[in-house]
Parts: C-alpha cells; sequence; structure tokens
C-alpha cells in the first residue's frame, strides 16, 4: 500500500467537519414536527408528536455524534501525524551533528 | 384507532400540517446541503490503511445523511398529503353544510341533520315533491359527513404511523420511502345504482389527491369512466382509454371472426362483430366532431350486445341547465347518436337565447340495451311490448342524473326527455328518489304511475307531449301503465301549430290535411325534437325553466290530435270529392 500523509490536509478535513458539524445542529426537525398535533387535534397523531419530537431528536442527535467522531477522529490523526512528523524530523536532526565531518 | 369525529374534523387546520411540511423541506435542504459539503471535500494527499478506515466512516456517514434526508423528504410529503386530504374533509363538511342550508336544514357542530319543520296539510303534490327532496338530502348529507369521518379518520391514522416510521428510520420507514409520500388510491365503492351509489362515489372521489385522482384514470379508468358521481371531465378521459381499449377488443374480434369464421348456415356470423366496431366508430365520430363544442364521453360499455354510451353535448360540469335524453325501440349508437347529436345542435342554441344566456347541456344517454324491432318475436325479456327491461335500467338513469348533480359544486336544474319506450324507463326512474327537476315525455306508450304525487315531482313538472298520427302515444299501450296525459297533475304540451286555433278538426280536414303548418307541427313518432317545431320549442322551454313560454295543448288541438282524418286521396279523387263535399279537399 502506498503512504501519503499531509497532516494539514488531514487537518482541514478535521476543521470541514466541525463546521458540517455546526449546520447539522442548527437543523430542528423536531420543532418542525411539533406543531402538527394542532393540525389534527385529538387524534393518533396528536397523541404520537411528542414520540415523533423525540424521534427526530435522537436522529440529529445521532447524526451529530457520528460527525463528531470522524472529526474527532481526523483531528487526532492529523495530530499524531504532526507528532510524528516532529519526532521523525527531530531524530534526523539528532542524527545528523558532526556527521559529515 | 381513535375515533374521529366531525367535531374534530372542524377543528382540524390543514395549514398547520402544511407549514410543518414546509419547514421540514427546509430541513431537507439543510441535510443536502451538508451532504454535499461533505462530498465536494475530498482528502487529497492523505493515503494509506487509516485513511481507507477514515473514507468509509465517511462514507457510511453520507449514506446516513442521505437516508435522514430521505425521512425528512417523505415526512414533508406525507404531511402536504395530509393536509390536501383533512381540507378535503372538510370541504366534504363545508359541502354537506351548504347543501342542508339550501333546503333550509343544517348540521351542527357534531354533524347532526336539522331538518326544519315542513307545514303539512297543504297541496299533496307539494308535500310529496318536499318528501322525496328530504329523503335525497338526508342520503346527500349523511353521505358527505360518513365519508369525511372516514377520510379524516384514515388520515390520521396513517399520518401517525407513516410519520413515526421515517422519524425513527431503520426498516419500518422503508415502505415510506418507497411510496415516496404517495398514498396508495384507496378502493372506490361498489358501484350501487342508485342515488345513494352516486353520492358514496362523489364522496371518494372528493377525497382523493390529485395525483391519486391522475393515477386512477391513468391505472384504473374502469373505476372512473363508467361511475356516477364522479365529475364529468374525470369520467371523459377515463372513458376514452375505455374507449381505445374496447376498439382494439372489437377490431381483433372482427378479424378472428373473418379468419375463422363459425359454421353457421344461413347466419351472418360476423354480424355482432360488425356491428360492434361500427358503434364505437359512431362513438368516436361524435367525439371528434370540429365544432366548437365541448363533447363529454360519460360512460361506455361495449361488453354487452349492443354498445351501451353516454354523451354529452356542452358542460354539464357548469352548465345551469342539463337535460338527459332517453330513447326508444331500436335506439342504437351506429344508426342514432350522431343523429340525435345533430339534432341538439340548433336546441342547444336556442335554449341559450331562452335560456337568457345560462348554458344547457344535453346528454344522449344510451345507458341501457334499447329493444330492438326483430326482438318482438325473438324474445320476451327485451321485447318492446314487456316493461321489463325499462324497469331494469331505471336504477341506472336514476343513478346518472344524481351523479351528474353529485359531482358539482352548484345546484343544475336537470329536465329528463323521454321518448317512446324511453319514457317508459324514464317513468320507472321517476318513482325513485333522484334530482330530476322536469320532465317531459313524448310519443310515450305508458308510464307506472297515476298521480305526480308518486314521483315527487311539482306541479307543472311533467309535461306530456303527443303528436298526431303517433301509433305509439295515441291510444297507448295498457300494459306499461297509465297514459301520461291521463296522470293526475300531468300538463300536456303542444306539438301542433293550427293554422287556426278554434276550428275544429274532422274526417276530411285534420292535422297533416290542411289544419296546420307542417313546418311547426310534430306529426308522427319521430318529429318531436325537429328544430322549429311546436314540439320542439316547448322541450327547450321546459329544459331552460321557461315555464313562461311553454305551449299548453288546447282542447281543440287535442280533438285534432286525436281525430283520425283520412288518407290523402289520389288527385284525381281529389278533384272529384271536391265538387261534391263542402270543404276544401284541394289544399290536402
Amino acid at each position: 500500500m502506498r503512504y501519503e500523509v499531509d497532516p494539514a490536509v488531514v487537518g482541514d478535513a478535521a476543521a470541514e467537519m466541525d463546521s458540517a458539524l455546526a449546520r447539522l445542529a442548527s437543523i430542528r426537525a423536531d420543532l418542525a414536527v411539533a406543531a402538527v398535533s394542532s393540525g389534527l387535534p385529538g387524534g393518533e397523531v396528536a397523541a404520537s408528536t411528542p414520540r415523533l419530537v423525540e424521534a427526530w431528536r435522537d436522529r440529529f442527535r445521532d447524526a451529530r455524534l457520528e460527525l463528531l467522531g470522524l472529526g474527532s477522529a481526523l483531528a487526532a490523526a492529523s495530530s499524531l501525524y504532526e507528532g510524528v512528523e516532529r519526532t521523525a524530523a527531530a531524530t534526523f536532526s539528532a542524527g545528523s551533528q558532526g556527521g559529515a565531518r | 384507532m381513535t375515533t374521529f369525529d366531525i367535531g374534530r374534523i372542524r377543528s382540524s387546520r390543514p395549514e398547520v400540517l402544511l407549514a410543518a411540511a414546509q419547514r421540514l423541506e427546509t430541513c431537507r435542504l439543510d441535510v443536502e446541503a451538508v451532504v454535499i459539503r461533505l462530498l465536494r471535500h475530498r482528502v487529497r494527499g492523505w493515503s494509506g490503511p487509516a485513511s481507507a478506515v477514515a473514507a468509509t466512516r465517511a462514507a457510511a456517514l453520507v449514506a446516513g445523511l442521505g437516508r435522514l434526508g430521505a425521512c425528512l423528504a417523505a415526512s414533508s410529503i406525507c404531511l402536504s398529503q395530509a393536509a390536501a386530504r383533512v381540507r378535503a374533509a372538510q370541504d366534504l363538511l363545508a359541502r354537506a353544510d351548504q347543501r342542508a342550508a339550501a333546503d333550509g336544514a343544517w348540521v351542527d357542530h357534531e354533524g347532526t341533520l336539522f331538518l326544519p319543520v315542513r307545514a303539512s296539510g297543504l297541496d299533496p303534490v307539494l308535500e310529496a315533491h318536499r318528501a322525496r327532496r328530504d329523503v335525497l338530502l338526508r342520503e346527500e348529507v349523511n353521505t358527505y359527513l360518513r365519508q369525511a369521518v372516514r377520510l379524516a379518520a384514515d388520515v390520521d391514522t396513517r399520518l401517525a404511523a407513516d410519520l413515526l416510521a421515517a422519524a425513527r428510520g431503520g426498516a419500518a420507514a422503508a415502505p415510506v420511502l418507497a411510496a415516496g409520500g404517495a398514498l396508495p388510491v384507496p378502493a372506490p365503492p361498489v358501484v350501487l345504482h342508485d342515488a345513494a351509489g352516486a353520492y358514496a362515489s362523489a364522496a371518494w372521489w372528493r377525497c382523493l389527491t390529485d395525483a391519486q385522482r391522475r393515477s386512477v384514470i391513468r391505472g384504473h379508468p374502469q373505476w372512473v369512466g363508467p361511475r356516477d358521481g364522479i365529475p364529468a371531465t374525470a369520467r371523459h378521459e377515463a372513458n376514452l382509454a375505455l374507449l381505445a381499449e374496447a376498439e382494439r377488443a372489437a377490431s381483433a374480434a372482427l378479424v378472428a371472426e373473418r379468419e375463422h369464421p363459425a359454421n353457421v348456415v344461413g347466419v351472418d356470423v360476423l354480424a355482432p362483430a360488425r356491428r360492434r366496431v361500427e358503434d364505437l366508430r359512431a362513438v368516436r365520430a361524435v367525439l371528434g366532431r370540429r365544432d366548437g363544442v365541448v363533447r363529454r364521453l360519460l360512460f361506455l360499455d361495449a361488453r354487452g350486445r349492443e354498445v351501451k354510451v353516454v354523451v354529452a353535448q356542452g358542460d354539464v360540469e357548469t352548465a345551469e341547465h342539463v337535460v338527459t335524453f332517453v330513447g326508444g325501440l331500436s335506439t342504437k349508437p351506429r344508426d342514432d347518436l350522431a343523429r340525435y347529436d345533430d339534432r341538439f345542435t340548433p336546441l342547444r342554441q336556442q335554449a341559450l337565447r331562452e335560456g337568457e344566456g345560462a348554458d344547457t347541456a344535453i346528454v344522449t344517454w344510451m345507458g341501457y340495451e334499447a329493444p330492438q324491432p326483430h326482438e318482438i318475436v325473438t324474445t320476451i325479456d327485451r321485447n318492446v311490448l314487456n316493461p321489463k327491461l325499462a324497469r331494469d335500467n331505471a336504477d341506472e338513469l336514476a343513478a346518472f342524473v344524481t351523479g351528474l348533480a353529485a359531482a358539482r359544486d352548484e345546484p343544475v336544474h336537470q329536465t329528463v326527455w323521454a321518448h317512446s319506450y324511453g319514457s317508459v324507463l324514464a317513468g320507472n326512474a321517476l318513482l325513485q328518489d333522484s334530482p330530476i327537476d322536469d320532465v317531459a315525455v313524448f310519443g310515450s306508450p305508458g308510464v307506472p304511475f297515476d298521480r305526480i304525487e308518486r314521483t315527487g315531482l311539482k306541479t307543472g313538472s311533467f309535461n306530456v307531449l303527443e303528436g298526431a298520427h303517433d301509433p305509439v302515444a295515441r291510444p297507448g299501450w295498457p300494459l306499461f301503465g297509465r297514459h301520461p296525459d291521463t296522470v293526475s297533475g300531468a300538463d300536456s304540451l303542444s306539438t301542433t301549430a293550427l293554422k287556426d286555433p278554434t276550428a275544429a278538426c274532422n274526417l276530411w280536414r285534420g292535422i297533416g290535411s290542411g289544419a296546420d303548418d307542417p313546418s311547426r307541427t310534430a306529426s308522427g313518432h319521430s318529429e318531436y325534437l325537429r328544430a322549429g317545431t311546436v314540439s320542439a320549442d316547448n322541450l327547450v322551454a321546459v329544459a331552460v325553466g321557461r315555464h313562461d313560454l311553454v305551449l299548453q295543448q288546447t282542447p281543440v288541438e287535442r280533438s285534432c290530435v286525436t281525430t283520425p282524418t283520412l288518407p290523402l286521396p289520389p288527385a284525381a279523387v281529389s278533384t272529384r270529392l271536391a265538387a261534391l263535399l263542402p270543404l276544401p279537399l284541394a289544399s290536402r
């Protein structure tokens, strides 16, 4: 397998996830359906509206968690790759002292 | 299932459901924007095992958001359709309210119909008319109320289930997503050929969404075309599909008969298949006329021995007056459809003039297999001398006129013109509850009632036309019941233009022999609809409710119509007789 890593690119992807997460958090399907009970009062729709609101809230929460998880993993990977780069660079720097003499 | 009652339907707010649908659609667009953003942002410059795992997880996330968006879309569509159906239920209530109010009744908040106390002990004809209207009122209003409750309950149950399934996602959402929010079309009520059936069908149709209506016309034209109570435009569209199907089947049957004729000596075995093709051609030809007149195919049934068809000239959905014409012996599409259509064109124009601009549509109702001349000697049940065929098909006519009214938003003045054996059928239909306002029977051999109270018509609404030399109308055939002009409460209308309205006729001077103006007189059995005759003028006046224009038959005319006259003598004899007799035979 070919290995290629640009920690900055991975960091950008993590930032993009954060931005998407903020957008997703602003979507309130639960509030959109909360009013349907007054559209059809006294029936099954009205009785099930609280469950409906809860279901949409859960569904979006799950989506946000998934997005958050991916974003966090990308941020961690980016940080890890940067750390590896730094460590490797430091190793080479240390090994090169006086070696050419 | 929660019971939905009228009060709940009245307090429902479809606009709230619609607003929720719009908000969910906005949510879907936002989710879509997130998905687009994730898809666009591909990580370049990163490869290896970790990158592959991250890509797989990102793809799963995008797919999950896609499903979320699809569920939002399905929920939004479910809500929109539910809003439309709740509105339909409320429209049905409004129609029930209007219908009740039109007759001085009302429906309370909970859906109970209250009729006002009607005055009694007055004119028995008026009481009978009032009673019939009340029966129809109850039937119509209660049908609408029942259907509205059924619809609202169905909407409520289905919407609750679909919204929850879509919100929860997973396997439960699959049917909602597969339907894409499109509701399955509920099966129509069983066709019942009476007022209740027409009202039930009208209510069923009113409860469908536009998308469902389009779908049912396309997918099940046989549910729509023949169904009384459905608007003419929809029936026409469905019946055109049925006509094309019938044409294909009839042509194929004719080809098959030609290739493999049944071997029956002395019998034209191709005749039935050929007749069917000719009947359908006649229907197609009338519908294809390019004279600027709207024609609607309201019924077609090519499955029986004769093709049954109903064609309207004019728009029965909007015209203020609608006439339904019923023909008699030997009526069939290939011979008569175009002929009647020709007759009705000038009569509609005349009706437009006399109706003070109000439009009149005229329907040629061939909704029964009329008895044919040869059947007089070949059958008993279909014999023109037997009223059975008329009795058996009266329901169809009553349901048809009831359906015309039920399908409309505005009230309509409805008249039935019935000729010959068709008047026997119409007479039987009048014994049922139907919204027929006026009737004109002409060349009628008899009707099955002796007073108009039995029909529920108002005084002045049962009109009889009898021309001179009509062997069917005079003396009438007792086996059909009463001669119509002996029915108590019937009005006998003029068919004859006498030159001298005060001069009685006799054996030598009568109608067709000098006493009348032939161009204005309907003589014999088949001239009643001829434009320009007194008879046609009267029919038009009845059709547009202009009783002030109706010419009653005078005693002198009656004596002329019923007095036999000698046949026209040869010219030579005529000259010799003229010299002997005091009356001027030469003018005959």
